[in-house]
């Protein structure tokens, strides 16, 4: 008798594949949120221009 | 400075890159290294995790690091002043206290397990006793990769009771 290994997914993949989905969707949107979006635009202008004031973008915590 | 000294998320005498708050529909905050890489950390608002009913969907989100902008177009190498960093956004992101957060390691290269055992040597350096992690293994799929997530809730959070009850439930219920 021919026997296969049946491979039965449980709710637990199939959440985390959901999870690892919304993830990647999320870094493509921020992708384009990073280009798109002018409060972020600001944001990084405004760390990079305290960053050039400072001479390194280190800091002590 | 030992751990034990250090307090929650704050690596306090360490040094780290500035950051800043960007928000946007991720809450990102952004943060320039040394190469001049900008790194974005994430936290996308994520209730559809738990039921319909639980109070504090709201407070739940998903975290993501991504490399936003990338002038050396080389793989940016291991940078020691990035734990520290994202350390410090987290202290500032759990400024409210019921927030939750939650991590799912990336398996498209099978190095989940690697992520995951990196993630939990950053967060024991950095939790100091103000923060719980709960781990679930979430099961392996039909190639033999392993799934891993874990949920991180400052020891404060009000709602504790019911969201340790609520991923035990999510726990049982994805074991089946």
């Amino acid at each position: 008798m021919d026997t296969q290994n049946i491979y039965i997914e449980t709710s637990g993949v199939r959440l985390a594949k959901k999870m690892i989905e919304s993830k990647r969707l999320m870094q493509e949107e921020a992708l384009l949120e990073y280009k798109n979006n002018p409060a972020i635009k600001a944001a990084v202008e405004k760390l990079k221009k305290r960053n050039e004031q400072r001479g390194t973008p280190i800091v002590s915590a | 400075m030992n751990k034990e000294e250090r307090q929650s998320f704050r690596p306090d005498g360490l040094q780290k890159y500035d950051f800043e708050f960007a928000g946007g529909i991720f809450n990102s905050y952004v943060f320039q290294t040394n190469n001049g890489i900008i790194y974005e950390i994430l936290f996308k608002p994520s209730g559809y995790i738990f039921q319909e009913k639980v109070t504090f969907k709201e407070d739940t989100f998903e975290f993501s690091i991504l490399v936003t902008d990338n002038p050396t177009n080389k793989k940016p190498p291991l940078d020691k002043l990035i734990p520290n960093t994202i350390a410090s956004i987290f202290a500032d992101f759990f400024r409210k206290k019921e927030r939750i957060v939650v991590y799912i390691c990336e398996t498209s290269d099978f190095r989940a397990m690697a992520r995951n055992r990196k993630f939990n040597q950053w967060f024991d350096w950095y939790k100091g006793t103000s923060f719980i992690k709960i781990d679930m293994q979430m099961g392996q799929d039909d190639k033999g990769e392993t799934y891993f997530t874990s949920m991180i809730i400052r020891a404060d959070n009000p709602n504790i009771g019911e969201v340790v009850i609520e991923f035990r439930n999510l726990i049982e219920a994805n074991r089946k």
